[in-house]
């Protein structure tokens, strides 16, 4: 474990999809027990990074670091047994398996307690008990959230990503969406979320890496940049 | 632009809605002759939406689009360009397995060269005005720095070289009016300036321009103003510095406050 709670660290990192890059010389950290987000506008390069840090992207230059281990360039299916996991925005979830088979997939490299962690996870997100039995696709959309949400903890991870949550959910999902990411931080995992609602995420951000066009640009405390005309700026875009 | 120039396309109260979803609901805006108007807004405003059903290429469940004084909402996307509106797209469709010089003529205006008579009788009248549109494909290639490249399958181009030839196609086209579907996707950053050069040469050549593009720095040079969008409806109207003050233009880009927190 490196000092002061360090999770995940990334240094320099360039990154792109064969053409010109859409990131580049990005750096990020993020800490146990704090919820980091990713913001900026439409094409900043927050999914790309993002996709970066879970190992679904090898980056062209820089480092990615989860707990002082290098673990540039490592593909998503071993990252996660080392601990970093990654929910995406959209097929996040198996629709035709129960909530409970989805659950035992997200466990799949647990040695031993799958059904205990199982049980734990719905103490922790009680709409999925009541739901156990069902395929994953009667769900709604903000059920279907949180179980692609509890899914990812099987594996204990100390590092949960999170793409959009919210997206196109209905804003009382969106609260209860929220809720059980604050909650999931104060368990002590380091959780860092890309949402489009800026704003919103601000306000709930522990520390906030602002990206726009590629790179790093502004970065503090939520609360910080919540009052920041220069966020206001990237956004509408100042020449 | 000047204060008198006319409206040349009009949009009133159009709404597009697929199933469930809301794309557009009653957009309304006008463009003037001549003008370059940025549309922008946050993700999912509809933007795209509202470029398909303008150029024909979704018809609108209400409303009216006007161009030139003619109603051409629901109109194919074909009519609509031979009108003298024509669209790009978020990727440049070039005809890759033809010369750059080829893809040019294939540009050029067609209309009254098609009918058998015409090949029968008036050869000579044809290969003139094939000559002619060899010339300006010429001329229009060397301004957009692709004249070294003529015989180059177009295929074989760079993305910027191949944004800059979709620009110099236009301009074979010589329509009124043309919507950019993001001018700057796929084109290096080091050749941003080489596509405002076009857009405003095309501008100053008499074409008026609707830009949709993410990049706001770059349309607010390139724009004389901008139309913005958001939950599939026009919100504000005005020139960057103005919206950047425009508290509903504000909340549409970075959202409301947690009410919860």
């Amino acid at each position: 474990m490196s000092e002061s709670g360090e999770v995940l660290v990334a240094e320099g990192v360039t990154a792109g999809y064969g053409g010109p890059p859409i990131i580049e010389d990005v750096r990020f950290t993020a800490h146990a027990g704090k919820l980091t987000a990713i913001v900026g506008p439409n094409g900043a390069g927050k999914s790309t990074f993002m996709k970066v840090v879970a190992g679904l992207i090898r980056p062209s230059r820089g480092k990615v670091t989860l707990k002082g281990e290098d673990v540039t360039g490592v593909p998503a299916q071993l990252l996660v047994r080392k601990g970093v996991s990654y929910v995406p925005q959209v097929a996040n979830v198996f629709p035709s398996l129960t909530v409970m088979e989805n659950l035992e997939m997200g466990g799949y490299a647990l040695r031993s307690g799958v059904k205990e962690r199982a049980e734990e996870l719905c103490e922790m997100f009680p709409d999925l008990r009541l739901a156990l039995r069902r395929p994953a696709r009667t769900l709604s959309g903000g059920q279907r959230t949180m179980l692609a949400i509890a899914r990812g903890l099987m594996l204990s991870p100390s590092a949960l990503l999170l793409d959009e949550p919210t997206a196109g959910l209905a804003p009382r999902f969106v609260d209860a969406v929220w809720d059980q990411v604050l909650k999931v931080r104060d368990m002590g995992v380091a959780v860092v979320i890309v949402e489009q609602n800026t704003r919103r995420t601000l306000s709930y951000a522990d520390w906030a890496h602002v990206l726009a066009l590629g790179r790093n640009r502004l970065e503090g405390t939520g609360a910080d940049l919540l009052n920041d005309e220069e966020v206001v700026n990237l956004y509408i875009g100042k020449a | 632009m000047s204060e008198q120039a006319r409206v040349i396309l009009e949009v009133k109260g159009v709404t597009k809605h697929f199933g469930g979803v809301r794309a557009v609901t009653d957009l309304s805006f006008d463009i003037r002759e001549h003008e370059v108007v940025g549309l922008i807004g946050p993700n999912g405003a509809g933007k795209s939406t509202a470029v398909n059903v303008i150029s024909g290429f979704s018809a609108p469940d209400a409303g009216v689009i006007r161009f030139d004084g003619t109603e051409i909402q629901g109109w194919p996307a074909h009519n609509v360009a031979a009108r003298g509106l024509v669209r790009t797209f978020q990727s440049a469709r070039e005809w890759a397995r033809l010369t750059v010089m080829d893809n040019m003529l294939i540009a050029a205006n067609q209309e009254g060269r098609d009918t058998v008579w015409k090949a029968l009788f008036a050869r000579r009248a044809l290969k003139a005005a094939e000559e002619r549109d060899r010339v300006r494909a010429r001329d229009l290639l060397r301004q957009f720095d692709l004249y070294a490249l003529r015989d180059e399958y177009a295929g074989n181009l760079s993305g910027g070289q191949k944004r800059l030839l979709e620009f110099a196609r236009v301009a074979m086209m010589a329509p009124r009016m043309v919507l950019w579907d993001e001018p700057l996707a796929g084109v290096n950053p080091r050749l941003q300036g080489n596509i405002l050069n076009a857009i405003k040469s095309l501008n100053q050549s008499g074409i008026t321009m609707m830009l949709i593009e993410h990049n706001l720095p770059f349309v607010e040079s390139a724009c004389d103003r901008n139309v913005v969008m958001a939950e599939g409806t026009n919100i504000a109207v005005g020139l960057m510095p103005e919206l950047r003050q425009n508290r509903a233009v504000i909340d549409a880009y970075l959202g409301e406050v947690a009410a919860n927190v």
